[in-house]
């Protein structure tokens, strides 16, 4: 199920003088199974822009569309929209609420209109995907645990209702290493298994090893959009709005500059050190 | 933030925004008095014409100047109906069941309703054109008389100012969380009274915890940074009023002096 912005615009409080223009024309499709990284510098409207697919605002001017639907139509079910995009938002454990991680879990279940039998095996999937064990924390309350594992709760809250589209924003944020690599790693899992996923963050490591398609903003608009490889091969383009590569395709930059044989569009971890590996061969190391 | 709430300050540069806070509350406090003075039709023009030339000088949108009264109207309307049905039964036009509206009674309604109006409206201009930090200055520079008395109130200032800072930071959060739980289902914009109750926990838990824990941060902060609650209060600001801020409380001390003595 593809979504796409025609001309998007969104202005805030138009008409004070909070007024203020923070998507601008903005045109952009995503297809099925993508695996999409929005980056772009604070106020470049990626926040928005992932509010507006989401349906939680409605733009100035311009469509959103989902399946070819528009959105923002007043015939447009939202709980089908509801059903099909799950939203993840930055620091998701703030939204907890509920006694026990299972009724957390299935809140959006039960407003989706599931039945019981089929919410708890749903939440069952849920906390299996983000890693914890359904028989272990059901009863638990969700605000008791560690600031990991709440997150993860959160998410299964999101996961529950088996999103086609998944967004993301900032997810890794605060988390430790072990648990930024497993969290990728279940992204990861879920885009095999067909989900869309687009996450916003601005951790070009993460993406530049997980995403296929970047897209930078730029004061509302798409700045750059392309292959992991093409974005991140021009350092400076991706400087002037606000952005830096990832560590990898840094490295691979500054040992070029020193003269040692790495292909153009080394971006991942383990295509450096293949490059690095085979240019010290070629010395005869 | 979405919707700017109505009587939250907007920045501008209109000579309601230029006057020094003090005086800007010392103004709303004759005010005050001016409109408990008032208590004739004439009296309520004049008001009415000076809030009107208040609203062309500050420059402010009518619509977050006058949208609290606006939202009240109902109010406002079953008061005004009250007083004139029962408030005399003497002298009264005619007489149904139990209700006897009499001139008297709509007048005693008017004054009611129109008092609540201005005093509204005027407190709304106040805080539209005031920058928050500057108004809890004000009020602290006000309160000061109280120290002798051995009132904190430095402390009461500082809740106050600390208070007032959040209210953004605690408005943007709850959009944040209203459109999280959005997204996952919940209905906020139904107009079902049912939804509506049970659209109030995935709120309310969470807004809590948040402010909860706001606030021990904040505490922290304070302390890492050398506040304590029994430090020698800051020496006092210097007054520096100008022509303007004379002038106004000029004005306004006028307009009750006309209330009082003519109308």
């Amino acid at each position: 199920m593809p979504i796409s912005l025609e001309s998007v615009s969104y202005t805030y409080a138009p008409g004070t003088a909070f007024q203020c223009r923070a998507i601008d024309g903005l045109s952009l499709t995503v297809d099925d199974g993508e695996f999409v990284g929005i980056m772009g510098s604070t106020g470049s409207g990626k926040s928005t822009l992932i509010q507006l697919m989401a349906g939680l605002l409605t733009p100035s001017s311009g469509r959103v569309l989902l399946d070819g639907e528009d959105i923002h139509q007043k015939s447009y079910d939202r709980i089908k929209l509801r059903r099909r995009v799950g939203l993840v938002f930055q620091y998701p454990e703030y939204q907890l609420f509920e006694r026990t991680v299972e009724k957390d879990v299935g809140f959006a279940l039960r407003r989706l209109g599931y039945g019981p039998e089929e919410t708890r095996e749903a939440v069952r999937r849920a906390l299996k995907t983000v890693g914890l064990d359904y028989d272990k924390v059901r009863d638990k309350s969700p605000l008791g645990f560690s600031g990991g594992e709440k997150r993860r709760i959160a998410i299964a809250g999101v996961l529950a209702s088996d999103p086609g589209i998944l967004i993301l924003d900032e997810p890794v944020a605060g988390l430790d290493p072990l648990g930024r690599d497993a969290f990728l790693d279940m992204l990861e899992g879920l885009n095999a298994k067909g989900v869309t996923i687009l996450m916003v963050s601005h951790n070009a490591d993460a993406l530049s090893e997980h995403a296929r398609r970047i897209v930078t903003l730029k004061e509302g608009r798409v700045f750059l959009d392309g292959s992991v490889k093409e974005v991140f091969s021009d350092i400076f383009a991706l400087k002037s709005c606000g952005i830096c590569c990832g560590q990898s395709r840094l490295a691979a930059e500054l040992l070029r500059e020193r003269g040692m044989d790495i292909p153009e569009g080394t971006v991942k971890y383990a295509e450096l050190l293949s490059a690095v590996l085979s240019a010290r061969g070629g010395e005869g190391k | 933030m979405n919707a700017v709430p109505t009587g939250v300050y907007q920045p501008g540069s209109s000579f309601l925004h230029r006057l020094c806070a003090f005086a800007k509350l010392l103004c709303l406090i004759v005010l005050l008095c001016a409109v408990v003075a008032t208590g004739s039709l004439s009296g309520y023009a004049l008001l009415l014409l000076f809030t009107a030339g208040l609203l062309l000088l500050s420059r402010v949108p009518l619509r977050s100047a006058l949208g609290s009264a606006w939202r009240l109207r109902w109010f406002f309307l079953i008061i005004l109906l009250m007083n004139t049905c029962f408030f005399n039964p003497e002298g009264a036009w005619f007489s149904l069941w139990i209700f006897t509206p009499s001139p008297a009674g709509l007048m005693q309604g008017l004054n009611v309703v129109l008092r609540v109006l201005f005093i509204l409206v005027f407190s709304n201009l106040l805080t539209l054109t005031t920058a928050p930090m500057e108004l809890t200055r004000a009020i602290e520079l006000l309160l000061s008389p109280l120290g002798l008395l051995k009132i904190p109130v430095g402390q009461v200032a500082m809740i106050l100012s600390v208070a007032i800072q959040f209210v953004p930071t605690l408005f943007e959060e709850t959009d944040m969380i209203r459109k999280a739980q959005t997204a996952r289902g919940a209905k906020f914009d139904s107009p079902r009274l049912l939804d509506k109750a049970g659209a109030a926990a995935p709120l309310v838990v969470p807004i809590f915890l948040a402010a909860f824990k706001r606030a021990d941060e904040l505490a922290l902060a304070m302390e890492a940074r050398g506040y304590r609650t029994d430090a020698p209060s800051r020496p006092g600001r210097r007054l520096s009023g100008t022509w303007r801020d004379a002038a106004a409380l000029v004005c306004c001390c006028l307009l009750w002096a006309v209330q009082i003595l003519y109308l």
